[in-house]
């Protein structure tokens, strides 16, 4: 049951890391415009590559992909139709913004930029209402949005933190005045994205104890073997965000980047894992209300 | 043709012996696991000791058929993004296979469980009102079926004057969320909506 939905496990996971990692390497760039240029040169293409990626495998969702054609026709009245412009237009822009980049690696594009970025964040706005249906009691929850833009928070800030790791260590930038600035975005960033998940777990639960017709909650589903996924998810999370935190500010106290890039990809393994695991229970807890 | 199609279900009257699910699937030539009619039997109840030392029961146990109900305000035509799930002239609610993407976002939407997944076709399908026999005046086939006249259709305006009001029982979802055509005589077994005292027993059948 927890795998029949894998390919929106990895189609929200990858849209909203790459989300993340805009939003948080734009920021990082506007606070050091003069290392912007060279090290952040690869986070660009890399979101493309990751949304890209995402939406291709959206497409193992359905039943007759040679229709996706027509899922924008009911922007009105369907979530999932506004979910699909959103997620394409948020596609479209930071492939302009990157070719604009590429073409011209002075150029800031300032304006595309904040456009993206705001597509980025109405994306998974809209993505989280897909799930607030208001017959499924365990997704219609605040923190089915707050788990969503604390999901883009964690994982874009550390795919993005540590990209601008392995960028800087393998062109030998010795660190300048603005680089704990920008560890510091990214470790600040991280964080915050932790806290919106944290808030949401209680909601959670709370929101779990409804049950349906057949007598069963997401509770039951839960302690039925998922209990351990549940908490797996949350350390996971926790730990990996910490090791993220811990060996970013490394850079700061040490001034240098050397062995920090192999724990950045550490924490994001750990991060990326607790974060599937949660997006599998998260499909688990469908529960529908009535027959 | 009728303008809002409606059923009309006499719990009373219905002994579950689901002849108006099977009519429905041979009708409409359906697989294994694709129903459009579902006859639910929804049982709970307990055993209670009372101040003498003995024991009472509430236990119950009573059947609902329900198919789609094509809604007034269908969650599942709102959540469509393809506009494959819509409500025609006639107010059947239906899906278009040459738009259908196959996303089953009306599955997960619809509290009555009428949206049905094809997996051969890579499709939803579902009831529609078995709009063909309508056509030829004929009524549909679970209707005709029904050994006990548990089942009826007809214009929603009419069956609620013959009948009454619906009156919405366990398992049934709150009717403010579709606006349903479908019109309940409960019988006095029945446990009011939103009640918890039932499950439904047989979920590897509906
Ligand atoms: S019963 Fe379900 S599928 Fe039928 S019209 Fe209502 S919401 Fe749509
Ligand atoms: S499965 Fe088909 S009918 Fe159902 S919501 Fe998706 S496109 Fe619409």
């Amino acid at each position: 049951m927890l795998f029949n939905e894998w390919s929106l496990v990895i189609f929200t996971i990858l849209v909203q890391t790459a989300i993340g990692m805009l939003l948080v390497s734009e920021v990082a760039r506007m606070l050091s415009p003069s290392l912007a240029e060279k090290q952040f040169s690869w986070q660009l293409p890399a979101i493309s590559l990751v949304t890209g990626v995402s939406l291709l495998c959206s497409l193992g969702h359905l039943g007759t992909p040679m229709h996706s054609v027509y899922t924008i026709l009911n922007a009105g009245s369907s979530w999932l139709s506004r979910e699909i412009l959103a997620t394409g237009s948020f596609f479209v822009s930071v492939v302009l913004l990157t070719g604009v980049r590429i073409k011209s690696p002075k150029t800031q594009a300032n304006g595309l930029a904040l456009i993206a970025c705001l597509l980025g964040l109405v994306t998974v706005f809209v993505m989280s209402r897909v799930y607030m249906l208001q017959t499924v009691p365990v997704w219609d929850s605040v923190s089915t949005m707050l788990g969503f833009y604390g999901t883009t928070l964690v994982l874009g800030a550390i795919a993005g933190g540590t990209l601008y790791g392995f960028q800087s260590n393998r062109d030998g930038m010795l660190v300048k005045e603005e680089s704990p600035r920008i560890a510091g975005t990214f470790i600040i960033a991280a964080v915050f994205g932790l806290g919106l998940k944290s808030v949401g777990i209680p909601l959670d639960v709370i929101a779990m104890d409804a049950s349906n017709s057949l007598g069963i909650s997401g509770i039951n589903i839960l302690t039925s073997g998922g209990t351990f996924l549940f908490v797996g998810c949350v350390v996971l999370t926790f730990i990996g965000t910490a090791v993220f935190a811990w060996g970013v500010s490394r850079i700061i106290a040490s001034g240098g980047m050397n062995a920090i890039t192999n724990m950045s990809l550490c924490s994001f393994g750990l991060v990326l894992a607790g974060e599937v695991v949660g997006r599998l229970v998260f499909y688990g807890t469908y529960l529908r209300i009535g027959l | 043709m009728i303008k809002r199609p409606a059923f009309y279900f006499d719990m009373e009257a219905c002994t579950g012996c689901k002849t108006c699910m099977i009519a429905c699937m041979d009708k409409n030539d359906l697989p294994d696991g694709v129903l459009f009619r579902r006859v639910t039997e929804y049982a709970g109840g307990e055993w209670m000791k009372d101040n003498n030392g003995a024991y009472e029961q509430n236990v119950f146990a009573y059947y609902l058929s329900v198919s789609c109900n094509h809604c007034e305000n269908p969650i599942c035509v709102r959540s469509c993004p393809t506009t494959a799930m819509h409500k025609d002239e006639n107010g059947i609610v239906s899906v278009d296979h040459d738009k259908c993407v196959g996303c089953r976002y009306c599955e997960w939407g619809c509290p009555y469980s009428a949206p049905q997944y094809n997996a051969k076709k890579g499709k939803m399908e579902k009831c529609d009102f078995c709009r063909d026999y309508l056509e030829q005046g004929k009524p549909p086939a679970c209707v005709a079926a029904c050994p006990t006249r548990a089942l009826e259709f007809g214009e929603y305006e009419d069956l609620v004057a013959k009948h009454g009001a619906s009156q919405v029982v366990a398992p049934l979802p709150d009717p403010s969320i579709t606006y349903p055509n479908l019109i309940v005589s409960a019988n006095r077994n029945a446990q009011p909506a939103g009640s918890h005292l039932g499950t439904i027993q047989n979920p590897e059948e509906v």
